[in-house]
């Protein structure tokens, strides 16, 4: 029977929503090379999967949907903050992330907030 | 007609704890320089900007940033510990500049803007702990420089150790160029484990070697030590005392290839009969091949362009068929396993059947492959034998 090493992350299902396309293309390199399989979440439709963990934009917050919110509240998130005012760092912390990650984004950092 | 010139830094100590290995990979480096520009192969020539940091471990940044800045290279091959590495990664992450870096190293690591020609971990340490763990001892006493690679080596070692339900008996760390290394060899004398990996890095590693053979023979104890980066100058430097330790490698200059065959003769001619390359000397000479072809495919030094020029693009050096995996930047290479002799060279036992992927982040592994669970330890299926 095979056995992954404790520190590996090949498997894992991480959902993602980030709007700047620089900073997906870093997230998505950085998360196959981990071997993470990854579902896109534009912000449009509800979140009908089960990740693992989920990395959220602040510029997707608020949240409207209840329904939203509940499915991300299922896994741990990790935030993706720019410059941002309270108000908005508010609506990050209501979704009590597990990690922030600060934009623009470093392959190093989607690594190191993973682990 | 003059060919166009391209700016390209090399970064290594020529001075300092490992100035040996610095020294070597320049050789390496500038006779690959100069073997490029005498080529009709190449429509430009290479314009080598050498610093030396001299193993202090700020001035990479220093000598790196005056690189960029000041003379305006976009390609810059060098480094040789990971510390030094990782001081310069932020600069040329934000300047968008391409190191070519050619030493193995611990992995878990993967930037953009770095080529890693050297061994992955999957390709030095892994190989070497499976051939232990299968043919040797389940106990490792571990002796390295205090910096990421050997905490790293150290850590991946012992999650495959534990998983064959062996165990680490011991990590001793020595600062980068400490010659106090008597007070380990006396612990290993006094608790005798079946085998010894030595990290340490430079003058430490030979100064260790020479008291751990003095110490072992004295006691009349036949102790192996393993290591992955021993390379044949250092065998030299270590003398005698550094016969029949066990290596895990991608280049050996023992390696019968004709591609390495003429490049040992050609190294020989320029740099004298009785002296060898290194390993990640090799690989320097590697990294400014792979660098060059990618340049003429690019038709630019945009680093972008070149980037992608340099994936997939098999290239028959001395240590074999080597190409860049694009999705990593991480060099496509062949594992080798090898003992010492009291030649000051390596002889091969052992070679994967064809070059290996690179796995950084060794998401492919599988701790449960490990040795068999029965009590016995046989020769592992996976290692042929090389003649």
């Amino acid at each position: 029977m095979s056995k992954p090493s404790s520190f590996s992350l090949r498997g894992r299902k991480a959902l993602i929503a980030i709007k700047d396309e620089r900073d997906a293309t870093i997230v998505r390199r950085q998360f196959e090379r981990l071997g993470i399989d990854i579902v896109t979440w534009d912000g449009g439709a509800n979140i009908d999967c089960r990740p693992d963990v989920a990395l959220i934009d602040d510029e997707f917050l608020p949240l409207t949907s209840p329904a939203q919110r509940a499915a991300l509240g299922r896994s741990p998130v990790i935030a993706l903050l720019g410059t941002e005012t309270p108000s908005r760092l508010k609506l990050v912390l209501d979704l009590d992330p597990a990690s922030f990650l600060v934009k623009p984004l470093r392959s190093a950092s989607a690594w190191v907030c993973m682990t | 007609m003059t060919k166009p010139s391209i700016p390209v830094g090399i970064i290594c100590s020529q001075h300092g704890p490992y100035q040996a290995m610095g020294r070597e990979i320049l050789k390496s480096a500038m006779m690959a320089v100069d073997e490029i520009n005498g080529q009709d192969e190449f429509d430009f020539a290479i314009s080598a900007h050498v610093r030396d940091p001299r193993g202090i471990i700020s001035e990479y940044h220093t000598v790196c940033d005056d690189l960029i800045r000041n003379v305006g290279v976009e390609h810059i091959i060098g480094c040789y510990t990971s510390a030094s590495r990782k001081q310069v990664l932020p600069i040329v992450e934000r300047t968008d500049r391409l190191l070519w870096y050619p030493a193995r190293y611990e992995g878990f690591e993967c930037s953009d803007n770095v080529i890693y020609v050297g061994a992955s971990p999957n390709h030095n340490v892994l190989p070497l702990v499976r051939y232990v763990l299968d043919n040797l001892s389940r106990e490792i006493f571990c002796v390295g420089s205090n910096y990421v690679w050997t905490w790293e080596t150290n850590r991946v070692t012992r999650e495959l150790v534990t998983a064959a339900r062996g165990r680490i008996l011991a990590e001793r760390l020595l600062e980068l160029g400490e010659s106090a290394v008597t007070h380990i060899v006396d612990e290993i004398v006094r608790r005798r484990p079946p085998v010894v990996f030595n990290t340490l890095v430079g003058s430490s590693s030979y100064d260790f070697i020479r008291a751990f053979h003095a110490a072992t023979a004295a006691a009349s104890l036949d102790i192996p030590m393993l290591s992955c980066s021993l390379c044949e100058p250092e065998l030299k430097i270590a003398g005698p005392a550094s016969a029949g330790c066990i290596t895990s490698s991608a280049y050996f200059e023992s390696i019968r290839l004709p591609e390495n065959r003429a490049f040992v003769a050609r190294w020989k001619a320029r740099y004298g009969e009785h002296s060898s390359p290194s390993v990640d000397g090799q690989s320097a000479y590697v990294a400014v091949y792979l660098l060059a072809r990618a340049l003429q495919r690019a038709g630019t030094s945009d680093i972008g362009e070149v980037r992608r020029a340099a994936a997939g693009h098999r290239y028959n050096s001395p240590q074999g068929p080597v190409w860049i995996d694009g999705s990593n930047n991480h060099c496509v290479l062949t594992p080798r396993l090898a003992v010492s002799n009291a030649e000051g060279q390596f002889d091969i036992f052992w070679e994967a059947e064809a070059p290996v992927k690179p796995d950084p982040y060794l998401t492919q592994l599988d701790i449960a492959a490990g040795p068999a669970r029965d009590g016995t330890l046989p020769n592992a299926p996976h290692l042929r034998v090389v003649k």
